[in-house]
Parts: C-alpha cells; structure tokens; sequence
C-alpha cells in the first residue's frame, strides 16, 4: 500500500484553528478594529469592477 | 471506497437551490438599488451567467471527464504552480462561503432571532453545514430531493397571494433612465451569482452522467432566473419605490399577506424555505472547498477537512463582514471582478500554460 503524506492534513487543521482562535478572540475583545484583512483584495478587484462594468 | 454519485435530477436541484438560496434575498435589494420601474430586464442577466458557466463546464468536461476542477488544474498547470491555482481557488470558495455564512447568520438575527447572539446562530449553522458535508454528496442530494414535493406546494401559494396587491403602474416609465441603470444592476446577477453554476465542475467525478454537466446547468439557470424574475416584479409591483429602503423584500412582500384574518404571518414559512436553501447552498461550497483541500493534499477522502474549514468558515463570517454595509460591498464591488478573474481568468491562464508546457517538452524532445 502506498503510504501517504500526512503533513497536508496536518497543516490544513493548524491553519483553521489558529485562524478560528485569532479571528474570534479578535472579533470578541476588538484587538486591531482598523484592521481589514480582505482590504487588499477589496482594493484590486474593487477598482478592477470600477474599470471593468463602472460600479 | 464505494464512489458517490447523484443523477442529473439531484444535481439541477443542487444548482437552483445554489443560486435561489441567497440569491432570493440579495438579487432583488442589489437590482432595485440601480432601477425599479426596469428591476425586471435585469434578471436574465442571471441566465446569462449560467450560460457563461455552461461554457466553461463544457470545455472543462471535454478536457478532462474525469476530474474536478481542482484536479484540472493540476493537470494543466502541473504539481506545483497547479497547487498554487488551488490555493487560489479554495481560497476563492472559502471567502465565498464566508459571505454566505455570514448571509445566513444576519438572516436569522434579523428575521427572526433579534436577541439571540450571531456566535450562537454560527455555531447551530455550523453544526449543520459540517454534518451534511461530513455524510456526503449523495446523501445530501436524495435528503434534498425531499424539498421538492415541500416547495411544489409552498411556492405557489407564496407566488399568488401577493398578486392580488401588484400593480402594473410601478413598472413604468418603460426606461426610465435608459439602460445603463439596468447594466449595473445586471453585473451581480450575471459574475456573481451566474457564475457560481460553475462550483459544480467540483464534483464532476460525483456526477452519473458528467457530459450533460452543461446542459444541467443551462436548465438549473433558466428555472432559477424564471423563479427570481416571479420575486422582482412581484417586489416591485406590490412596494414600487418603497423597495429600496427594505432590506429584505421578499420577507415584507409575504408579510403583507393578510385575508380575512385568516391566512397570515407566511413568513414564517418562508424563513424556513429560505434556512434550508442557504443550508443547501453553504453544504455545496462546503463540499467544494473541501474537495479541493483533498485533491491539494492528495488524501483519500475530503471528511477529516470537514470540521475545521467549515468552523474557519463561518468564523470568518463573522470576522470579515463586521456589519451588513460591509458584506454588501463585497458582494457589488468586490464579487463581480474576483469572481471573473477566478473562474474565467485561472483557468485560461492554466490552459495557456499547458499549451507552453506542452511545446516545452516536444522542442526538448527534438532536441534530444
């Protein structure tokens, strides 16, 4: 039988807890309240909408 | 491990409920905000969207019969920047699932839980959404098969008691403000919601007969865009210019509903419709993010993904889209261009790169 990486599994389950723990002790105590996570993504594909259909 | 599949029937119900399932509450608010009197020339839109999606479905299957979305990247791009287009596209679903998750938590504390807390309504979705994932695709769809016979008789009733209060007379001036209004108010409908027909090449391998995958999603669009277009003339016909200031229409078009004090609150009945068709929905995303995690991490099975992406996902609801404003501007000013980019973009990009990979190796080949 081949044997199969276990590192990917791994490391997708410590990604999501470290993510669910920061992000909702973040969203409880309000530890950086300027702090936009997706503000690089709404800044390209925002002015790229802009360009593209004019909303 | 015996290979779960669904029949073309289970898969069209899976796509309507995919697009009906937010998009009964946000097409309409996103229509109206550009033009009332025309709301109703905006909604093809959405069908068009599904035929862009049909498109794409129909290369990929032709391309590759046998795998998944994810699984066509690696075959085109190759193992490394292959995964790097997967960790784009799972982050494209996750973020998607986000907002949906996030839909589904307002919803709720809106329309009918004020005072229980968002975390509490997140953690029951949650509950839900991984559950289904966790049973399978096929489960799921023969449990949603058991919706339609619910929906044959609901959704009538729903549709012709606020008939009774439309009034032709909101629908004019015919063009009002000529067609640019009715182009803006199209783009949600065709690269956001339109477009989201194509998270079904995810589960190509799941389908009986994946070569009608198209087709199935061409029939999907136009019962969907029929069901979306009876809600926006029927929103606009009963509030006219009032519909701008609701933010969820079609729960105040059947709140209106009032005979002979008799046959009232059918709202109730429509939340319900409404939670399971976003649990439908979010359980398709859920499934496609966790697919790909499996073909990302080229493991057996996708279940061990299922808890923890599906809690980091409704997390992330909460997190990113602190208020509805801000989840709205991602849906009109974000959605359109990522959506674009990730399903139409990637893919030809994966494609060019397999046509250079392709002549790479045959001038190697004559060359040695």
């Amino acid at each position: 039988m081949v044997k199969r990486p276990a590192w990917g599994p791994t490391l997708v389950w410590l990604v999501c807890v470290c993510f669910v723990v920061i992000a909702y002790l973040a969203l409880l105590f309000q530890w950086w309240p300027d702090f936009h996570p997706l503000y690089p993504l709404e800044l390209v594909f925002g002015t790229a909408t802009k360009w593209l259909f004019g909303l | 491990m015996r290979k779960e599949l669904i029949s073309r029937y289970q898969l069209i119900l899976l796509l309507i409920w995919l697009t009906m399932g937010t998009g009964v509450l946000v097409i309409p608010s996103v229509i109206t905000e550009f033009t009332v009197t025309d709301a109703w020339m905006a909604v093809p839109s959405l069908f068009v969207g599904g035929l862009l999606s049909a498109g794409i479905a129909r290369v990929h299957v032709k391309k590759f019969p046998n795998s998944r979305a994810t699984g066509g990247f690696l075959a085109m791009a190759g193992p490394v920047i292959g995964g790097v287009f997967i960790i784009w596209y799972i982050s494209v679903v996750f973020l998607v699932g986000t907002v949906v998750a996030r839909e589904f938590t307002l919803f709720v504390t809106v329309a009918s839980l004020p005072y229980t807390s968002e975390t509490a309504v997140a953690v029951i979705g949650c509950a839900s959404v991984v559950y289904i994932a966790y049973v399978g695709i096929e489960s799921f769809a023969r449990a949603n098969e058991f919706v339609v016979p619910l929906a044959v008789v609901v959704l009538p009733l729903l549709i012709l008691l606020p008939l009774t209060l439309c009034d032709v007379h909101q629908f004019y001036p015919v063009f009002s403000s000529g067609w640019l209004p009715v182009w803006k108010a199209s783009i949600v409908s065709i690269f956001v919601y339109g477009l989201e027909f194509s998270l079904a090449i995810q589960f190509v391998p799941n389908l009986r007969s994946p070569e009608k995958l198209p087709i199935d999603i061409v029939i999907a669009a136009s019962i969907s865009t029929v069901l979306i277009l009876i809600v926006v003339i029927l929103t606009v016909g009963v509030f006219g210019y009032t519909v701008r200031y609701l933010q969820y229409p079609v729960l105040e078009l059947i709140r209106v509903v009032r005979i002979g004090r008799f046959i009232e609150r059918l709202d109730t009945i429509y939340g319900i419709a409404v939670l399971m068709t976003i649990i439908s929905k979010l359980t398709v995303i859920h499934l496609a993010m966790c697919t790909g995690i499996q073909d990302l991490c080229k493991t057996r099975d996708y279940r061990w993904a299922v808890l923890p992406t599906g809690t980091a996902m409704f997390v992330g609801g909460l997190y990113f889209y602190r208020n509805v404003a801000q989840m709205a501007y991602f849906i009109e000013h974000v959605g359109p261009s990522y959506l674009l980019f990730t399903v139409v973009g990637v893919p030809l990009l994966g494609l060019t790169l397999q046509r250079v990979r392709f002549h790479l190796k045959r001038r190697a080949r004559k060359g040695g």
